[in-house]
């Protein structure tokens, strides 16, 4: 199929269109990349080399429509910052701790200045390098900055590069990144532990905080000026550990109005449904129309039904599975998904999680999905 | 905390500094962080998420 084929399907079903073939984005990581290649991880991330030859070796060995690496965790960057959000473990993968970095005390500093507290209270706490006199942790913030820029440089060259060697188009993560308003919160200032206390014991600071949060994600969502094809990846953490109370007071009325802030500013949001939100279908199925929703877990068929006929969705594939099926099994669930989701378009074939530890799929199986859905895929 | 230290837009930053000429700007942004939108993205963008 040639390029320009390709990048029909992704217009016609990012438009809403039935496409010539189901569209196919699926994401390694640097460390399954690395365990496929036989390489160390660790000298890896400190290796420009290294690191293309293993993700070269995801390339060659696995078809999709679209790069199929994600690497964004650099740990020189959090290094030179002596961060304790993200530390690599002793086999070289970059961890997310549960850290707090916010007390309950702080609830209200932060609801009246958000930024400033960030700035002069939750930096210092989760990086030791802006615990510091002004002067060095000026000098900390332009070596990790640097130090970003440097990394994410070699990772666009690299795979500029081997987009056109293996003919990928792009994928869904063309624009921003941001959270939603209260995982946000969550995440790495307050904490899971800290949160869901919060959440029970000062909900009204906790919404306040929330909307205090939304304009600082507003701002990573748009640039100051939206381009046609303009995605935000959002991916959404908190919600399916929460009551239904909760999220419809804490959690959704922010995150609703930052998707349909990007909406309207003329972008579309890509959505990572983190756990299982088949609880959630009827929430989800009044954000804007041809909203991208990736879901890791959940009930295909009744999600499809909800809102396959107005949002794109996708995922579901558990890859590890090729671990404890048969290739015919394996396939015959890819069959399964296809049968549910393929329907009226709007549907993309991607593992419902970034395949991260190669010991975790059998390679020769799950390369048999991937040329399954190739080649059979089509409308 | 200094509330008037930090600016999300570089636009709040002039209308309450009219005194700094708006050619200045590109010596100003970077130190009124937030109104830089890449130091922006990279700290609440990258570090905290």
């Amino acid at each position: 199929m040639s390029i320009d084929e390709k990048l029909k399907i992704r217009d016609d079903l990012l438009a809403g269109r039935v496409p010539k073939r189901v569209f196919m984005q699926l994401t390694f990581t640097l460390e399954a990349a690395c365990g496929l290649a036989g390489l160390d991880l660790k000298r890896a991330h400190f290796d420009e080399e290294l690191r293309k030859k293993a993700m070269r070796s995801i390339c060659e060995t696995f078809y999709t429509d679209t790069y199929p690496i994600e690497n964004i965790r650099f740990p020189a960057v959090y290094q030179a910052l002596r961060a304790k959000n993200w530390v690599m473990s002793s086999t070289g993968a970059m961890q997310h701790p549960e850290i707090e970095s916010f007390t309950p005390d702080d609830y209200e500093a932060y609801i009246k200045n958000p930024y400033a507290t960030i700035m002069e209270s939750i930096l210092p706490k989760i990086f030791a390098g802006f615990d510091t006199d002004r002067a060095h942790a000026s000098v900390n913030l332009a070596k990790a900055y640097s130090l970003l820029l440097q990394t994410f440089g070699q990772e666009g060259a690299f795979e500029a590069q081997v987009s056109q060697e293996f003919e990928y188009v792009t994928g869904f993560f063309v624009g921003a990144l941001c959270e939603a308003p209260f995982d946000f919160l969550a995440d790495q200032l307050r904490g899971f532990k800290g949160i869901t206390m919060d959440v029970r014991r000062i909900p009204d600071l906790v919404e306040k905080a929330a909307e205090a949060t939304l304009p600082l994600m507003l701002k990573l969502a748009l640039p100051r000026k939206v381009n046609p094809g303009h995605i935000v990846f959002i991916p959404l953490h908190l919600a399916p550990f929460m009551r239904l109370p909760d999220f419809e007071r804490l959690y959704w009325p922010t995150f609703e109005k930052l998707v349909s802030g990007i909406s309207k500013a003329g972008g579309a949001s890509f959505l990572f449904a983190e756990v299982d939100w088949t609880r959630y279908i009827d929430y989800l199925a009044k954000l804007p129309e041809n909203t991208i929703i990736k879901f890791e877990d959940g009930d295909a068929k009744k999600i499809k039904t909800a809102i396959g006929g107005r949002h794109i969705i996708g995922g579901f594939f558990d890859p590890t599975i090729t671990l404890t099926h048969s290739k015919e099994e394996c396939i015959d669930e890819v069959k399964r998904l296809l049968e549910i989701g393929m329907p009226g378009g709007r549907f993309y074939f991607a593992f419902n999680r970034h395949v991260i530890d190669i010991n975790s799929v059998d390679v020769k199986k799950l390369q048999a999905v991937c040329e399954y859905v190739k080649e059979n895929a089509y409308y | 905390m200094d509330e008037k230290k930090y600016y999300l837009d570089y636009e709040d930053f002039q209308a309450e500094h009219p005194e700094i000429d708006p050619e200045w700007r590109e010596f100003v942004e970077p130190v009124v962080l937030g109104a830089d939108d890449g130091l922006y993205n990279f700290i609440v963008g990258y570090l905290l998420m």
